[in-house]
């Protein structure tokens, strides 16, 4: 996904929020299902790790069990495990609900994928560009941590102040540690705060700029999302599309709104794919005049 | 014009008695480079934090101090962050941002300068320090020198017209603080910023600097330029801060000008020799062997260590030099079992490290020393770490720093407290990583009669090390590492002779001569 990886956090940050927020307040089969493949097809584009798929279908199954074990709603029971009925409405619901978990997660892999660190503090800018530097320093500050647990304890070691190996030796020595770290952390934080007011930290209102520029790819992909939420979202407000699951299964009545809603919200779905393909066209034919 | 002018300026830190700083006067002009030095504790630090005011310590002052003119007690806030810069020694503790980038603009952001203005002076600073191109670079990789540069050209985004320095190059190795001071050079001369340093290691910054400042016990003893303020031997402890030349000028009572630099003593000292034994191999039973290891922190990674082999007798003093990076460290990790290589053997007095018993590995065999010896240290005092242990056998007395927190320690007395505590469980084998960081040239000397006594006691030494003095003053025999392997070995003094690069300035001005 080196298309979405380039893009400019906030159009990302606004597809994921819309796509998640539109298809958990539908809770409509259809729409989960579109999700889903777009969300494998994002993913399986990212070159997301087959492993990692292999874990989300396991989850996949785990909720789709659970929901018509548990729930006894629903008119129509296909069979018994004892005395409880085990619905057709329930397993519908519960695939449902399987399948929406499993998009959010494949979603989120490849989010996780696309947004670092910096892209984060990016997005935190706007609000609070104290916040998001006490974030970046969050984010230094716990692998140096870690990194001086390390020296620490190898240190204790090899000077053999570490004890035996029992469990209560063992536990000593780990408090040692634990107390020789903080004490590490301190003395730290007061560097770094010095530090920080000597370059005049609180001297003034911060300002913050960030090196992600707006392309006019990003401000066509903002459109586009925001036109494709509002072409999903307002049918569905004005006119009654929710999908019943229980005592029946009751779809909605097929209608022009429903189908605009349902369109728009697959081109939603698809539009990071759709861009992903474009640009690697475009970049082909690029390459191919030079 | 003066930038800085000081008059009568005094200082008594809030919970002492005795002044820190007593009646200082001297003035510094606009664009000058000026080198303080002095003992620990002769008010180096003081004064520079007296200049600073976010840092000035609690405390009472009287006198006058001036920045241009202004008291600097009165200047604002902002003035103070946007006019006068601040580097203190420890590069990884200054550091507040995660990417290269927001490290850079942070003095910028905190004065809310907007982003034209900011990224202008950033671009020209970028380039001038080669972090172009490296802005979401993670700061936590860069190495040790690289985040001094980085500390440094973050402080001179806000354009300041005077520039402080406490002992900027002390944790750094030789390679970095070349670099450092260069840059200090060139930002001198070419941006025109005043720079005040303090520092205990003088010998790439003598020949650079407008003035030099002595300092001891809390006054100023010389000021003025280098030439003329070694026109005459100094004190004893202000000259164990001095560069080799000035050092060996003073020792040997040679006549003429004092020679600032390894150029300058060249001339002076080009014919002088000094019979010295080589150094040669103990023949003791091998203390250390190391055969044929490979090591590297994870399956995908590259490997740090690729066929490194050593052996050190019992008795023997070695020392380890090669560039950062090579593997010097990991090798004494390997050494002392606590990394295991993937290939290879690593045998303590013929032993395997995983053959010894619980506690007999640590408690008695072998003992290291890591390059960052805080870790040591993990009570609230010095004294609590030692608690009833046996001090008489100790190379140093540590009991006066017994009251202390070994964070209030200089670094050369960590590394002192440090080396007793290694010695506590009397170790057969002693690894030691950059031992003297932060150590003048007295210490220095006291802390390599320790070593040889040791030694010749039987203690195998091994130290990994850029310091060539020292090495010269005890080692017996010299080993070069590169990529990962030891590439050769041989005496000291044959060592030395042979390099260009690793080997005292002393053999550097006397071609060979002396080491």
């Amino acid at each position: 996904m080196i298309w979405f990886d380039k893009c400019n956090p906030f159009p990302v940050l606004i597809y994921y929020v819309a796509v998640t927020a539109l298809s958990a307040v539908f809770n409509n089969p259809y729409y989960t299902a579109v999700l889903l493949v777009s969300a494998v097809a994002a993913f399986v584009m990212c070159r997301g790790r087959l492993r990692a798929a292999l874990s989300f279908c396991v989850v996949f199954l785990l909720t789709f069990i659970v929901n018509p074990i548990l729930s006894k709603k629903g008119a129509t029971p296909l069979l018994f495990f004892g005395d409880s009925p085990v619905t057709l409405e329930a397993i519908v619901y519960g695939l449902n609900s399987a399948a929406l978990i499993t998009a959010v997660m494949f979603l989120f892999y490849v989010f996780t994928k696309t947004v670092d660190s910096e892209k984060l503090l990016y997005l935190l800018s706007p609000f609070s560009a104290a916040a998001a530097m006490t974030v970046s320093a969050v984010l230094r500050f716990a692998p140096l941590y870690v990194r001086q647990a390390k020296v620490i304890s190898d240190q204790q070691k090899a000077l053999g102040f570490q004890g035996g190996q029992s469990i209560p030796a063992r536990l000593r020595s780990g408090a040692r540690v634990f107390s020789a770290l903080s004490t590490w952390a301190l003395e730290n934080g007061i560097t770094a705060a010095d530090s920080m007011a000597c370059r005049g930290y609180g001297t003034g209102k911060r300002s913050f700029y960030s090196f992600f520029p707006f392309k006019p790819s990003d401000r066509v992909f903002i459109a586009a999302e925001l036109l494709l939420t509002a072409l999903c979202a307002v049918p569905a407000i004005l006119f009654d599309c929710s999908f019943n699951y229980y005592p029946n299964i009751e779809p909605p009545a097929m209608s022009v709104p429903l189908a605009v809603s349902f369109t728009a919200f697959s081109l939603l779905s698809f539009l990071p794919v759709i861009f992903e393909i474009t640009d690697r066209i475009k970049w082909k034919y690029l390459l191919q005049k030079i | 014009m003066e930038i800085l002018t000081a008059k009568d300026l005094s200082f008594t830190y809030a919970k002492s008695d005795v002044p820190a700083l007593s009646g200082v006067s001297f003035s510094v002009s606009e664009g000058q480079f000026v080198t303080v030095c002095g003992p620990t504790g002769g008010g180096k630090s003081t004064l520079l934090r007296l200049i600073k005011k976010e840092m000035t310590p609690a405390g009472t002052t009287s006198g006058e101090l001036l920045f241009r003119g202004v008291p600097v007690a009165e200047l604002s806030l902002r003035q103070s962050a946007e006019s006068i810069g601040f580097v203190v020694q420890r590069p990884e503790e200054q550091i507040v941002s995660d990417r290269v980038g927001g490290e850079l603009l942070f003095g910028a952001q905190s004065l809310g300068y907007d982003r034209e203005r900011a990224m202008r002076r950033a671009a020209e600073i970028a380039d001038l320090f080669g972090f172009t191109g490296r802005f979401s670079d993670r700061t936590s990789e860069l190495s040790g020198g690289r985040k001094q540069l980085l500390t440094l050209a973050s402080t001179l985004l806000t354009s300041p017209s005077l520039l402080l320095l406490d002992e900027p190059t002390s944790r750094l190795d030789p390679v970095a603080s070349a670099d450092l001071i260069s840059m200090l050079v060139r930002i001198n001369r070419e941006l025109g910023v005043t720079v005040i340093v303090a520092e205990h290691d003088t010998s790439r910054l003598l020949s650079v600097s407008d003035a030099v400042m002595f300092m001891e016990g809390g006054k100023i003893t010389a000021f003025g330029p280098p030439e003329e303020v070694l026109s005459e031997r100094p004190s004893d402890a202000v000259l164990s801060d001095m560069p080799t030349p000035v050092r060996l000028f003073f020792d040997t009572g040679v006549q003429g000008t004092c020679p600032l630099d390894v150029k300058a003593g060249r001339r002076v000292f080009s014919g002088y020799t000094e019979s010295k034994p080589d150094g040669e191999r103990k023949s003791g039973d091998p203390a250390l062997q190391i055969e044929h290891v490979y090591y590297r922190y994870d399956r995908g990674g590259s490997d740090v260590l690729r066929d490194a082999s050593l052996t050190v007798n019992r008795g023997e003093i070695r020392f380890i030099f090669g560039g950062n990076g090579c593997g010097k460290s990991t090798l004494l990790h390997c050494a002392a079992g606590l990394y295991k290589p993937y290939s290879g053997k690593v045998k303590l007095f013929g032993k395997k490290p995983s053959e010894y018993g619980d506690g007999e590995l640590y408690g008695g065999c072998v003992s290291l020393l890591c390059q960052d010896v805080s870790g040591a240290f993990t009570y609230e005092t010095v004294g609590d770490q030692f608690r009833g242990a046996d001090l008489s056998g100790l190379p140093f007395d540590v009991t006066p720093l017994f009251g202390r927190h070994p964070y209030d320690l200089s670094g050369g007395e960590l590394q002192i407290a440090a080396l007793c505590l290694a010695l506590l469980s009397h170790p057969r084998l002693l690894l030691l990583d950059e031992p003297t960081k932060g150590m003048d040239a007295s210490l220095k000397k006291k802390f390599s009669e320790a070593l040889s006594s040791l030694a010749s006691a039987g203690v195998a030494i091994v130290i990994v090390s850029h310091d060539t003095e020292l090495a010269a003053q005890c080692a017996d025999t010299c080993s070069m590492m590169f990529d990962g392997g030891i590439v050769c070995t041989a005496p000291t003094g044959e060592f030395m002779r042979g390099n260009a690069f690793y080997t005292t300035d002393v053999c550097r001005m006397t071609g060979g001569g002396a080491i």
